[in-house]
Formats: C-alpha cells, structure tokens, sequence
C-alpha cells in the first residue's frame, strides 16, 4: 500500500511537474503563435513565391525564349506550394474577403479564357479585369503555361503573354492583400483571432478539420469517385499530387507550429497522440502519391493509396472535430 | 373546518415539496431546451464554420449524402457547350451557391457580391422594371453585357448609416431613384432550415392577427404563395417570405442569381420550356438535402446563467417575442428529408410571419405580389451572436445597414416601434443585458 502511494505519488508528482510545464502554454500563446509563427510567415511566402512567379511571367512575356518559359513553370509550381499549404487557415480574410477564389478558383472556365485568349481583339488589363475569377488566378495561369499545347516558348500567342503579365500581376496583388488583411493591429489576426483566444483555438481546428475532409471528400473524391480527371485540381500542370501533399503539411504546421498539440495533450492525451498519428499516416500516404495523377485514376496501386489516404484523413478530420468539442 | 384546514396545509405541503423537487429539474429542462436551439439536431461547435456543421442525429446514411451533396454546393459554374447559353449565366449573380452564403452565413456584401431587388416606384412596387424585371443580375458571361451596374454608397446620418446606389444600364443611362426602387439583398445564414420547413402551419397561423385583434399592436401577416407543384403554400423562406420550400428556394438561386436551368422532376431533365436543365435533379435536390440537413448552434451560455436570465428578461418585458417568438415545435412527417428534423423543440426566435416595419425599412419593392413594401419577414435570430465570427465584414438587416445588433433594433419601426423607444429607453446595464444575451445566441 505504501508503495503503491509511492508510485501514485511520484507519478502526481511528475503528472504535475510535467503539467506544470504545459500549463505555461495558455490559449493566448496559442492564438498568438498561430497568427506570429504561422499565418503571417506563411503569407509572407505566398507573396515572395508570387512576386518571383510575376517576375519569371515578365520575363517570359518580354523575352520569349525556352529558358523563360521553364522558369515560368517551375516558378508556378514553387507559387503554388506556398498557396497550398495555407488552405488549412483559409479563414478570415482569404474566405470573406474573397482572396481565395482570386487567387485559386476552380475549374477554370476555359470556354471563356480560350474565346478570350483566341480573340482577335488585343487582350489589356482591362479585359483580365473583366474576367471572371475562374479564369484567373492560378489556375488560369496554369492553364496558359501547361494546358494549352505550349510546347515551345514561340507558340505563345501575343494574347497568352498579354495575359500571362496582366495575370501575373494580379495574382501577386492578391497575395500582397491577403498578407495586408491579416497583418498589423487593426488586421485580422490581432483584431480579430487574438481578440478571443478561445475561439482562435476553435478556429484551428475547424480549419484543420475542414481542410483534410476537402481533399478526402473534393480533390481525392470527386475526381476519383466519377473517374473523371478533368476534376482534379490542377490537371493541367499535372500538378495534383504535390497539391495534396502541400495540404496536409499545411495541416500538420497548423497542429504543431501554433503549439495547439502541446496544450490538447493538457486537455486530452490520447486524442491529441491520436490526432499527430493520423496526420503524420496521411502525409505518408500522400507522398507516395504520384505527383501527377491525371493517368492515374484506373491504377491499382494508385487507387489503394487513395483509399487509404481518404480513410486516414476522414479519421483525422473527425479526431480533430471530437477535439475540438472537449477543448 | 379542521379537516379543511388539514387539506389546505397539505396542499401547501405539496405545493411546497413539489416546488423542492420539480422546479429544479424543469428548470434544467428549460436550460438545456433554450441552448439546444435545434433541438437534437443542435451543435455545440462556435467556430467559423459552426454555419457548416451537419446536423447533429442524422442516421449514418443520412450523413453520407448531407457529405456528398457539401462540395456541390461550393462548385463553382462556368459557361459550357452543351446548347446555347449551357451552364452559368449568361446573366447572373454568382457563379456558386457558396459565393452568396459565404462559409453559410451572411455574403460579401461588402466586396459587392450581392443582389439587388427593384421595381418601378409608380404604383404598389409591384411593377418590374423594364428590361431588368424585379433582380437586377450585375454580372454576365463572355460576349453578354450585365442588365447594369451599381455604385454603392454608405451614408451616415447620426449613428445609423443607409445606402446610396446608382444603377447605371450599359449604355450609360442612369436609372433615377424616384423611378425606380432598388433594395440589397444580403444572404441570410442558411442554419435551422430543415426545422423552420417543418414547424406545421397551423402553428404559424395561429399566431397571424392581420387586423390585430388582441390589440397589442402587432398583426403578423402570413404570405401565401405556391411552392413548386402549383400547390397554394405558406410562404416561410426569403426576406419577405415569398417561397414556401426550399426546394422552391434553390430552384429560384440556380435559376435568377446563377443563370442555371433546372429540371422539372426526376424523369425528365429538362426545364419547363423543354430545354436541357443545366442542372440535375440529383443535384438540385442534393443541395436542397444540404441546406436542409444543417446544423443549428448551440447558444453560448446555458439557461440558467445571469447573461441568459437577465437578457432574456429585458427581450420579453419589452415584447420583442411577440415577432421573434421564441420557441417552436416541428411536426412529424414520415417522409422527412431526415428524422431528427420531426418532433424537435426549437429555438429560432421567429413567427415566420411578416410585418409592418415602418418607413425606415420601406424599401419600396413589393416583390410576388405582396401588398406592402414595408413588410419583412420576422428574421430568425439563432446564431446570432455568431454572424461575424463566420464573417467579420458583414452587417445586420436586409441590406447590411446595421454595423452592430444595436444598430439593427434601432432601425426598427412600424409594429416594433414601441419595443424600439422602449429600449431606447432603457438604461445601460439593461441595454447590456439585452445585448450580451442576442450576442450570445
């Protein structure tokens, strides 16, 4: 018995030393990492990333060559990481105020991007203005660099470098905005997140939530559910896979960078373990994924990493949900 | 008289003990009642996306197609090829049921994505105004043009703020205010409709009193309309109440804001002209199951806490619940879209009935019919409280006018005109209560 008290003792006594340490972190701390360490240096990204895909589209429209036109390309894939990994906290600002679909509609309308692009008429900034956002953003500029048979930087038409400057501009407006509307005391992140830090600790986990039920239910399910590889987001690049794969370490810094996994562990130990398990097992997942699965649809192997990937982040995406109600 | 003297303290003994033993747990029951604003199918997630949740007790297959019909309701339509005109537009709102009813709360009013309903001044508000009919669609596909464009303006005067709009047609003619009568239209969130589709209508009914007979004066008034079959319906759903069901509802957004045909039943995908629909049945009646099947939240605080009791108190003694009625019952339909909707003691603070809202919410469009312009629908006001946890840019009221609750009571007028001077007239703690308590909804 007394033993017993000895060994309950000294586990109350690490219990409390070990909680003692975690009880530092307050949801204050919570909120402000997320917006500090997160949001903020994430969106910085997204504007460097797309300042350097503006500048890579510049040099492309004012010197034609296969060397510009590669960068271009890489330069969108490199944007469009630092897009992807933020969908995690596409609240606020990028949901509200509309920089979301700016930036990432979906599907392109390529009725009217094509009319537009194949017009005889001169195609000015006006005319992207006047666009609608499914055909802008990025994968409107997606759509000109890889979905048009561009082999070759000269089968670009005066219309496609006309409209790869106009959007490439305006892509990276958007990212400057979007870091503008969350930056700063009157910004979303401290007039809004921080102002209640309980609901900041809410809101991480239904973006957490609601961004791993989207790629299980939308980008993995509606292309593969109707076999059909025009609905996958960012077919034309090819770009799908590393797309997914950006979404779920979006997900996982979201956890882990807003210190949000150390103060669930106070409030539910084993669900906060399960949680990390199930991210980690669908980042696995994801990265055996092709990065292109436009050819992938019928592929056995393909099909049961898919299906394994939507069951690990429905479970995570519904660990996260019973999270979120205890804590 | 000794015995009845025995009886009466008896009585008062059971009275006593009854008070020691069942007060309580009413009291517990009515606490746990007022916060489950929807019933069992109510949330207790608070979050920007608690618009969005499921509704709480929907059977395992039900769950999977509310989950299966989510991502149609964010898609995104573009013009196809399929026949002329095929897909969205060519005149149009949106392009998404998700760009109105942004994260299912209220809409971008403020990026200018929102609708605007008009009519000619002249007469009752209830003539359409030529070459745009009673929806203005500011938007359009490649090669059309938008009926017109708008110019908003916010104008403040004191603490309240109206708007000013110039609608100006493609060819540059500007359409003159006193002609015609032009009213924003925000998005309402779209929680708790599956439940307010399910309240009977004898129970709506009971509460009409057109010409206000029981002399309190307010006379709710209930629209009659017909709902997709042609059968004549109580209007429920919209500002004004002009559609009795939310299919008729989702029917009305494909086909006004989005510029999308839809079918006429099941069998036959084609519209009433005999057209292809752009739209499936499966899906119109996917995105009806969603917007049926969606949670309502939880309110913030129990029963039983000083923020509910007090504010509560000052919504009642001032007869704010003579329109926001604050309790409902859903019926019992077998065939409901799920079973956790029949049955259910809700919360949503609303007659469903229209009234006079006096002249400063007259917006001067009669729409279906309606006599009156200045009558709304008595809005619903669960998840109050979290309009701008959802969508911080958004205001109150029909057009957005209101920046704060505080600023939507005081446009109130007409049958609330006495409930409004009555809370102008309340000191502040009073006020405080009031507000903390709609805050918290």
């Amino acid at each position: 018995m007394k033993k017993s008290l000895g060994i309950f003792g000294a586990l109350a006594i690490s219990s409390s030393v070990v909680t003692g340490c975690l009880d530092n972190i307050s949801q204050q701390d919570v909120g402000n990492s997320m917006v500090d360490s997160v949001v903020l240096p994430s969106y910085s990204r997204l504007v460097n990333a797309s300042q350097e895909l503006n500048i890579a589209l510049q040099k492309l429209v004012n010197n034609p060559s296969q060397v510009t036109f590669n960068k271009a390309k890489v330069s969108w894939r490199s944007a469009r990481k630092t897009w992807e990994i933020t969908e995690a906290w596409a609240y606020g600002p990028a949901e509200t105020l509309g920089f979301d679909p700016n930036l990432d509609d979906w599907p392109v309308s390529i009725n009217e991007l094509a009319s537009t692009l194949d017009s005889k008429s001169k195609l000015t900034s006006r005319t992207l203005q006047n666009l609608d956002t499914t055909s802008r953003g990025f994968h409107g500029i997606e759509y000109v660099l890889f979905g048009r048979d561009n082999n070759l930087a000269e089968d670009l038409s005066p219309n496609e470098l006309s409209y790869l400057k106009f959007a490439g501009e305006d892509l990276e407006n958007n990212a400057d905005g979007l870091l503008d509307a969350w930056s700063g005391s009157d910004g979303f992140g401290s007039s809004v997140l921080n102002a209640d830090p309980s609901n900041a600790i809410a809101d991480i986990l239904a973006g957490m939530e609601g961004c791993l039920a989207e790629v299980a239910d939308g980008k993995l399910g509606g292309p593969f559910d109707a076999n059909d590889a025009g609905e996958l987001e960012s077919t034309f690049s090819g770009n799908t896979g590393t797309d997914i794969v950006f979404n779920i370490r979006g997900v996982k810094t979201a956890w882990e960078k807003s210190k949000l996994k150390e103060y669930a562990s106070i409030k539910n130990d084993d669900l906060s373990r399960t949680l990390s398990g199930q991210i980690d097992e669908s980042l696995k997942l994801a990265k055996r994924l092709p990065v292109s699965l436009n050819d992938q649809l019928n592929n056995q192997r393909t099909l049961a990493i898919v299906n394994d990937l939507r069951t690990a982040l429905t479970s995570a995406a519904e660990t996260a949900g019973s999270l979120a109600s205890e804590i | 008289m000794k015995i009845r003297s025995i009886i009466f303290i008896i009585l008062i003994l059971i009275s006593l003990l009854g008070s020691v033993f069942f007060s309580p747990f009413q009291a517990k029951r009515l606490v746990e009642n007022m916060q489950l604003a929807g019933g069992s199918t109510t949330t207790f997630s608070r979050s920007f996306a608690a618009f969005e949740i499921p509704a709480e007790g929907l059977t395992d297959q039900e769950l999977k197609r509310h989950t299966d019909t989510d991502p149609l309701f964010d898609r995104s339509h573009i013009p196809l090829n399929d026949h002329k005109n095929a897909g969205l537009g060519p005149l149009h709102n949106a392009k998404s049921c998700s760009a109105c009813h942004v994260l299912n709360g209220r809409g971008r009013a403020v990026l200018g994505e929102s609708l605007f309903r008009v009519s000619l001044n002249k007469g009752n508000g209830d003539q359409p105004v030529p070459y745009i009919g009673f929806q203005l669609q500011d938007r359009a596909t490649l090669g059309y043009e938008p009926e017109a464009s708008v110019v908003r303006e916010w104008i403040t005067k004191g603490n309240l703020r109206r708007l000013r709009t110039t609608i100006t047609t493609p060819a540059g003619d500007v359409l003159p205010l006193e002609e015609v009568a032009r009213s924003l239209r925000i998005p309402p969130p779209l929680i708790g409709l599956g439940l307010l589709e399910a309240i009977p209508e004898k129970d709506i009914l009971v509460n009409e009193d057109i010409n206000d007979e029981n002399n309190d004066g307010i006379s709710g008034k209930a629209v009659r309309t017909t709902d997709e079959n042609g059968i004549n319906r109580l209007g429920r759903f919209g500002w004004k109440a002009t559609s009795a069901t939310l299919h008729q509802q989702t029917v009305d957004a494909y086909n006004e804001d989005m510029g999308l045909t839809t079918p006429i039943g099941p069998e036959i995908n084609k519209t009433i002209e005999g057209i292809p629909a752009d739209i499936s049945w499966e899906e119109l009646d996917g995105v009806t199951y969603y917007s049926q099947t969606l949670a309502t939240p939880a309110t913030a605080q129990r029963a039983d806490t000083q923020v509910v009791r007090a504010g509560f108190k000052v919504f009642n003694d001032h007869k704010c619940a003579g329109c926001h009625i604050a309790k409902q019952q859903t019926g019992f339909n077998a065939n409901a879209v799920a079973g956790v909707i029949n049955n259910q003691t809700i919360w949503p603070y609303t007659d469903l009935l229209i009234h006079d809202m006096g002249p400063g919410l007259d917006d001067g469009v009669a729409e279906h019919g309606l006599g009156e312009t200045f009558e709304w629908r008595t809005t619903p006001l669960w998840g109050l409280g979290l309009t701008k946890r959802v969508n911080h840019y958004v205001g109150f009221l029909h057009d957005g006018r209101a920046r704060t609750i505080e600023e939507a009571i005081l446009w109130h007028g007409g049958e609330a005109e006495e409930s409004k001077n009555q809370y102008v007239a309340l000191n502040k703690t009073r006020k405080n209560q009031l507000l903390a308590w709609l805050g918290q909804l």
